[in-house]
Parts: structure tokens; C-alpha cells; sequence
């Protein structure tokens, strides 16, 4: 982005191992922009963070574009319930593009997964932080769709009629994307 | 190396990672975002603009190949009442456009004849440029003001039942029941005044409203105001004049009132093709920061626009006077003092520019501009 007002490194959100989130606190119904940041921010974040595996930059990025495409569309939507589900769509819509991206500059580059595009865990035990590390590996090797299917379905705790509708694809695509997440994990586990 | 590591225990290790959000920040977070919004929707309307506008420029291309291979001469009043118009902008055949300005913007076409056009903007904003011509009316109507013109560029914007009309060049007359009001060029104002007859302006705008006397409303919030001028100096110092002026157009209260921000506005304003606001800026430097460092330059260059871009000779040799006068021996006074001249014989003022070429013979002998202000001198005209 060639102008971030978010890029300020201490505006930045950031990755670090919490017990619990914090609850948001706002007009759940008001379709105003800032209203709509304030309810959803941290969530698309989340999402983001755990699809693009905690490149501080990138999620920096990406939040801002969700939000920018947020703000131009907003005025078409009508129920705000349905806020939710379409800023998670756009957000896997873009994480997953990105992650694209990622995975062909890597190839073109040769480049390894290292530790640098995992996600900065203070204030966890070394245990949970190597396992982390670990399982982020894991998501590395993974599909785009893959991996955002996954992470919708294992953290997020959505729903696989609602994983299909924010990805775009059918339910049982949803279905096959978890089995080959859930084999390659298993085949890991295995070496 | 890495563990290897089951399917369950990844879940329960990530389901532990979670985004730092920070509460604090987020209005920050908002107020950015709306700004860059705003600038996005500035440059994309642009990119559309220079779009339509090289779309027309091919119209009238193979048009004018068509028509002088094929066509008859049209009648004038055929040429007069034809217009061309598409999303963006509508073209008349004097020259005179009217542009939407915004993507929500909705204008139409009432009239087009020789005498009279008539425009009905229902929605946005629109910029309207028109070539003078006193046999013809041209208004614009947003609701229940209309905008009456004869030669100038200005902006209209609505925002539900108020119209804001904002002058760049020339002066307009803007009619609403109950009164009648002339703007000049520099000068915006919302419309119908608030203490009018007429029904008070919706609860947005006058929210953003500082006083009943303030004639413009669309003050921002000092966070965002630190924004918009990071953003603009941010473009002014990368050189990227048309994004930095877009900005403070848009953003008026967004900059301060140092001769700092004055002086890059105006080089913004210049360098982007907008040499009647620079001279806006730099007049407001000269008025407030008089004693600045930077006033000579500043007078300097508003001679420079008056005398090159916007052709007014008389203006642009008080100007050239000020800054030799701000600064009388410093290193823009030999050119100052040229320039003075040069303006004055172009004004017409052959007696001034002979005196002042004579004053510059004296204390330049040798000067580059000697030869020039003698000939000048010699032919007591250009």
C-alpha cells in the first residue's frame, strides 16, 4: 500500500498468546463504518492473523484493505447481521489471495518457511510456542482454501454451512478441504 | 527441526493465538481509514475522468475525420445546442463542461439551447467550467438554490436540502427563496445561509458546523485534520502535486496556517494546474506572515502566476514590488525588479516600466536582464 495510515508500527496489531479475548462493547445493530471497525476489527484481524500465519506487515495490510473495501461496499448492506459473515468473506477472499501470492514469490525464490513469517507468541510457555510454531509449519503446506478452511472450521468455531458461504464454495468442498487437512496433519504426526 | 505435531494438539496450541487489538487506537484506526477511503475515491474518480475525457478527445477525432469526409456543414444553432455526455461528463459545444464529481453524484441536462443551459444536480457534487459567454445563461439548480454563471469555474455540492458553492475563478450569482448572493473567486459558502427563511440544514451538517457564522462546515476532527496534512506533506515532498492539492481541496481545515503549509500548498496548488488557488494561498502568507523568511518568494511567485498564468500584468507588478520590497537586496530582488518592469509595460504602464527599466540599467549594468529591458524600454511596449 503505498499510503497506510495503520502502518504506523505502534498502531499494529499483533500476535501474542491470550487466555481469552476480550468482549467487544458496541451497538451490535448500527451499520456505521466506525461502529462496524469497532465490532468486527479484532475478528477480522483474528481471522486474518491465523489464515496468513502472523506476518505483522501483512496483517497490517490486509486489514486495512478488508476494511477499505468494507467502507465503499457498507452502504449496500441492509442487515447487519449480515455484517459479520460478509467482512469474513472479504477477509478470506483476500488472506487467501495473498497467501497465493506468498506461495509463488517463495517458489520463484526458493525460498523456506522460516521463522520470521511465524507469529511473534510473547508471554507463552516454550512448549505451547514450539507447538505453535509447529502447527503453523503445518499450515504453510497447506492450499490456500485449504488452510482457510481449516483455520475457519478448527479456530473459529464457524459453521460448515457458514465456511461454504464465506468461501464461496459447497459444502462438501468444505467437507474434502477438512479431510486433506486433517490427512496431512496425520501424516505429519506420523514422521 | 520441527516437533511433529497431531491435528488436535495444533488446534489447541492456535486456538490460543490471538490479536493484540487495542482499543485506544481504533478511532485512529477509523479516522485513517475514512481518509484513505476518501483519497482513493479522489484518485479513482480522476482515473475515470481522464478516461472519459480521452475517450471524447477519440470521439471528436473520428468524428471530425468523419464529418469532413462525408458531412454537410451543421447550422450554428445545431453546433451550439449539441452536447456530448456520458457518466462523468457532460461537454457543450462552447467548451463549457460540467463534471460529476463524486460516484454517487447525479446531474442531468434540463436545457441546452444558444440562450440558456440548465443543470439539475440531485445528488453529490459537481464541477462545473464555463467559457464566457454573455448571450448565454448557464444555472445550476441543487434543490432550491441555483447557481447563475457567466464565465467562471466553481464546484456545487449537495448534501440533502444544503448546497455548498465553492468559486476557483470568476463569480457567481446564488439565488434561493428568500435571497440572492454574489461569490467571488477563493470564496465557498453553504446555501440556504442557516438563519435564513428557509429549513434547517440536516442534522450532519450542522453537527459539523463549528458556529452559525462559520461559512464552511466542513471542518474535520482535529485527528483526521493531522491525517489528511501528514498525507499532504507526505505527497508535496515526494512531488506528487496533484494527490497533495486533491487533499486540501478537499480538506481545507486539514491545513495549518504556518507559512510552511502555506508555501507547499501553493507550490501544490501551482504545480498541479490550479494557479488561481496558489495565488489564494500565497496572498494569505503575504496578509499573515509578512515578516517571514519565506515572504519574498512567496510575493515572488504570485507575480510569477499573475503575470504568466493568469494574465494580470498590473496585479503581478505589485507583487514583483512587494518582494523587492520585503527583501531589497536579496537574491531575488535583480529579477524582481525585472519582472516588475516586464509587467508593467505589459499592463500598459509604459511610464512605470521605463522608470523601473532605467532603475534596473543602474543598479545591473551587466545584468541578464538588460538587453531585454532596454528593448522593452526602446519599443515602450512588448
Amino acid at each position: 500500500m503505498s499510503i497506510s495510515p495503520l502502518s504506523t508500527r505502534d498502531q499494529k496489531p499483533h500476535l501474542r498468546l491470550v487466555g481469552a479475548s476480550a468482549a467487544a462493547e458496541v451497538d451490535e445493530d448500527s451499520l456505521e463504518f466506525s461502529a462496524v471497525f469497532r465490532r468486527y476489527g479484532r475478528y477480522v484481524a483474528s481471522i486474518g492473523a491465523k489464515i496468513l500465519g502472523g506476518a505483522e506487515d501483512e496483517l497490517d495490510d490486509l486489514v486495512q484493505e478488508v476494511f477499505l473495501e468494507a467502507y465503499r461496499g457498507l452502504s449496500e448492506v441492509r442487515e447487519p447481521r449480515a455484517v459479520r459473515g460478509w467482512l469474513a468473506r472479504i477477509c478470506v477472499r483476500r488472506a487467501t489471495r495473498r497467501l497465493k501470492r506468498r506461495r509463488l514469490r517463495a517458489w520463484f525464490s526458493l525460498d523456506k518457511v522460516d521463522d520470521a513469517r511465524l507469529p511473534p507468541m510473547t508471554g507463552a510457555n516454550p512448549e505451547r510456542s514450539a507447538q505453535a510454531r509447529a502447527a503453523y509449519r503445518v499450515l504453510e503446506r497447506m492450499d490456500a482454501e485449504e488452510r482457510a478452511v481449516w483455520v475457519l472450521r478448527h479456530l473459529e468455531d464457524e459453521s460448515l454451512d457458514d465456511i461454504a458461504a464465506i468461501c464461496a464454495c459447497s459444502k462438501s468442498t468444505v467437507q474434502r478441504r477438512l479431510r486433506t487437512a486433517q490427512a496431512r496433519f496425520e501424516k505429519e504426526a506420523g514422521k | 527441526m520441527t516437533q511433529p505435531i497431531s491435528e488436535s494438539a495444533a488446534i489447541e496450541a492456535l486456538r490460543e493465538v490471538e490479536v493484540a487489538w487495542d482499543p485506544a487506537t481504533v478511532e485512529q484506526r477509523v479516522l485513517g481509514l475514512r481518509a484513505l477511503a476518501a483519497h482513493q475515491e479522489i484518485r479513482r474518480a480522476r482515473l475515470k475522468r481522464a478516461a472519459s475525457v480521452a475517450l471524447s478527445c477519440a470521439a471528436l477525432v473520428v468524428g471530425g475525420i468523419t464529418a469532413w469526409h462525408f458531412a454537410k456543414p451543421a447550422s450554428t444553432a445545431q453546433v451550439t445546442t449539441t452536447v456530448t455526455h456520458d457518466l462523468e461528463l457532460t461537454r457543450f459545444a462552447d467548451g463549457s463542461t460540467a463534471r460529476v464529481a463524486e460516484p454517487n453524484g447525479r446531474l442531468s441536462v434540463q436545457k441546452a439551447t444558444e440562450h440558456e443551459v440548465e443543470l439539475a444536480l440531485a445528488a453529490g457534487s459537481g464541477d462545473f467550467e464555463v467559457t464566457p459567454n454573455p448571450a448565454r445563461s448557464f444555472v445550476v439548480v441543487a434543490g432550491n438554490v441555483s447557481v447563475r454563471v457567466v464565465g467562471t469555474q466553481f464546484r456545487v455540492e449537495r448534501a440533502a436540502e444544503r448546497v455548498r458553492v465553492a468559486v476557483s475563478r470568476g463569480k457567481v450569482e446564488v439565488r434561493w427563496p428568500g435571497g440572492n448572493t454574489f461569490l467571488i473567486a477563493g470564496e465557498s459558502r453553504w446555501f440556504p445561509p442557516e438563519a435564513g427563511p428557509i429549513e434547517a440544514p440536516p442534522a450532519a451538517v450542522s453537527a459539523a458546523l463549528p458556529s452559525a457564522a462559520s461559512a464552511e462546515p466542513s471542518a474535520v476532527p482535529a485527528a483526521q485534520a493531522a491525517l489528511v496534512r501528514g498525507q499532504f506533506l507526505a505527497h508535496s515532498r515526494r512531488g506528487e502535486y496533484a494527490a497533495a492539492y486533491a487533499l486540501i481541496a478537499d480538506n481545507p481545515s486539514a491545513l495549518g496556517s504556518s507559512a510552511e503549509d502555506l508555501m507547499l500548498a501553493a507550490d501544490a496548488a501551482r504545480l498541479s494546474g490550479h494557479p488561481e488557488q496558489a495565488s489564494g494561498y500565497l496572498k494569505r502568507l503575504l496578509q499573515q506572515d509578512g515578516k517571514d523568511s519565506r515572504a519574498p518568494l512567496a510575493a515572488f511567485t504570485l507575480g510569477r502566476i499573475l503575470l504568466s498564468q493568469l494574465g494580470r500584468p498590473a496585479q503581478a507588478a505589485d507583487a514583483f514590488a512587494l518582494a523587492r520590497r520585503l527583501s531589497p537586496h536579496g537574491a531575488l530582488s535583480e529579477d524582481a525588479l525585472a519582472r516588475e518592469a516586464e509587467a508593467a509595460f505589459k499592463a500598459g504602464n509604459t511610464a512605470r516600466g521605463q522608470a523601473l527599466a532605467k532603475a534596473y540599467g543602474a543598479a545591473y549594468p551587466h545584468g541578464r536582464n538588460a538587453a531585454s529591458l532596454e528593448k522593452l524600454s526602446g519599443s515602450g511596449q512588448l
